[in-house]
């Protein structure tokens, strides 16, 4: 066994996915080796339907994968699970419309048999740390959708998880506030120094969050490129202006084509 | 504001941190909900008034709206106020509803959670209890008098039988449709099935299992009716209306009074649910009883 700064993170080896329908088998994932050293931000990027969401679910043990290895600081995905090693934030905020925004943070430390005091006080430290402290006892449906995506993160946080899954959390917004949760987002992960794998569409998103992205093609879902994000943290509007972040957003396109021209 | 479904809501601004429905506007609210139904209440009356005289119908087949509610007044053979006595009778009907309804709600419950929870007790078990409902209740009834007595275990047997499917198919409809997302959120928690259920699928299902529950209690009240019509009953509404048909020549009011009485009775255990779920569902109700 490897020294334990070697298996945390998150690691894949070969890992592949069939699906079997009435229309034929897909090949979702195709010897997808991937590393997310501790405290990493890497951001998976490519066409839809690549298979970036089965890899991120079979990181969250949602999906069973059919070869391969996989695992979440050095356990299987179902051990982590139990050992609540990662939070999972969806594309959706998935929230459950009749419990209040502290009520849906909570959630999965009831789940867990905590305490009502210990939760409801952890639950406003999240929600503190994404700047809805003030809102805990509304419902969701008083929120707008990128204060609910916040509320979302805050959930899955609050079972101090090491490992943060996310699955195109900020996909469905607009620009604006995509760029200002991009910005949260850094700001939580500074404080946190989690490991974060996180799935987009978006490439300036990719740039400006990641440490390091991997581009994927599609059918089979592969693994084209690996690109170094050397961008300075913290980072903030002004990273935004810098030539670099110019080049990498080239860059990154540039593979997106190739990845693409792979597939056809 | 008293309607607030999920769906039409306006967005809050971020700085905002109202949640307003005041009393004051909700009471105004139930208030011109009563109004509107005592004013349909009225062009109920005044519709039957109005066929009355169209047709020409005589004061024996269709009294005045206002001589049957005179009939409330009168007294008994027992030297009984006519309305205590339909009050009393209306009580001993209600309490057998009352038992049948949550019986049947148990056991639709049950039933609708099962079905949604397993493919196969679904498929096998569905169309038997939809078959049953075709079965009309006042042809088995007699058989069920006869093996199990004129006593409370008949009534609730007809009332549970007649109310526990509006349940069961809310149930099950209500926890089939939970979104698979929810479903995965709760996974990645490790929820066992038991706390889906506790936290996510009965939560989840409440709106329509309430909206079930308000069909089962009008259907409760029937249920109890039928099952005191023809066997041997001391009292309930269903023996006073067989007593008012059998003397229908002599006094026509008094069957329409207690046909009245079976109206209200229906009317509260529907409004009762609702009640209930108005408290239940919070922001998710439609905000009116009535």
């Amino acid at each position: 066994m490897a020294g334990e700064s070697e298996t945390l993170g998150l690691h894949a080896a070969k890992l592949g996915k069939r699906f079997s329908s009435k229309g034929g088998d897909v090949q979702a994932l195709e010897e997808v080796d991937l590393e997310v050293k501790q405290g990493g931000f890497m951001s998976i990027i490519g066409p839809s339907g690549c298979g970036k969401s089965t890899l991120l679910r079979a990181f969250s043990d949602l999906v069973e994968p059919s070869t391969g290895e996989i695992s979440v600081n050095g356990k299987m995905p179902a051990e982590a699970r139990a050992a609540r090693e990662f939070g999972v934030v969806f594309q959706s905020p998935n929230l459950l419309p009749w419990r209040t925004v502290l009520r849906n943070v909570t959630l999965p430390l009831q789940v867990m048999g905590v305490d009502r005091p210990t939760r409801n006080q952890t639950a406003l430290e999240m929600l503190e740390l994404v700047g809805l402290g003030s809102f805990a006892r509304h419902h969701p449906w008083q929120l707008s959708g990128g204060m609910q995506q916040r509320v979302a993160i805050a959930r899955a946080l609050s079972t101090n998880p090491s490992v943060l899954l996310m699955d195109e959390p900020f996909g469905a917004l607009d620009e604006i506030t995509r760029d200002r949760l991009n910005l949260e987002l850094m700001r939580i992960w500074g404080q946190l120094s989690a490991t974060i794998l996180f799935i987009t569409h978006s490439i300036t998103e990719a740039v400006f969050l990641s440490s390091q992205i991997a581009v994927m093609s599609s059918r089979p879902g592969r693994i084209t490129e690996l690109i170094d994000v050397n961008l300075p943290y913290p980072r903030n509007t002004e990273t935004r202006d810098m030539p670099e972040f110019y080049e990498l957003v080239i860059e990154v396109r540039r593979a997106l084509v190739e990845a693409s021209a792979v597939a056809s | 504001m008293s309607k607030t479904d999920l769906g039409s809501s306006p967005v809050l601004s971020e700085e905002s941190e109202d949640i307003s429905n005041p009393i004051g506007e909700r009471l105004r609210a139930g208030i011109r909900q009563i109004l509107v139904a005592i004013f349909l209440l009225v062009i109920a009356a005044a519709l039957w008034e109005l066929a009355k005289f169209v047709t020409g119908t005589g004061d024996r087949t269709m009294p005045h709206v206002w001589d049957i509610l005179a009939f409330l007044g009168s007294t008994t053979s027992q030297n009984e106020n006519y309305t205590w006595f339909l009050v009393k009778n209306a009580w001993s009907t209600a309490k057998a509803s009352l038992v049948g309804l949550l019986v049947g709600t148990v056991f639709g419950l049950t039933t609708g959670i099962s079905i949604a929870r397993s493919k196969f007790v679904g498929n096998g078990l569905m169309p038997l209890i939809v078959a049953a409902q075709a079965v009309p209740i006042v042809a088995i009834a007699p058989a069920l008098v006869l093996w199990l007595g004129t006593g409370g275990v008949t009534k609730t047997v007809i009332t549970t039988y007649l109310t526990f499917f509006p349940v069961t198919v809310a149930t099950a409809r209500g926890i089939q449709s939970v979104p698979q997302e929810s479903h995965e959120l709760l996974q990645t928690y490790g929820a066992s099935k038991r706390t889906s259920l506790r936290l996510l699928e009965i939560p989840f299902a409440s709106p329509l299992i309430f909206v079930g529950l308000e069909t089962a209690a009008a259907f409760s009240v029937v249920g109890a009716i039928v099952a005191e019509l023809p066997f041997g009953s001391k009292e309930g509404l269903g023996v006073v209306i067989l007593t008012s048909w059998q003397f229908y020549i002599t006094e026509p009011r008094a069957l329409y009074c207690v046909a009245l009485t079976s109206c209200v009775l229906g009317a509260i255990f529907v409004l009762s649910v609702r009640l209930v779920a108005y408290f239940a569902l919070g922001p998710r109700s439609q905000g009116e009883v009535l």
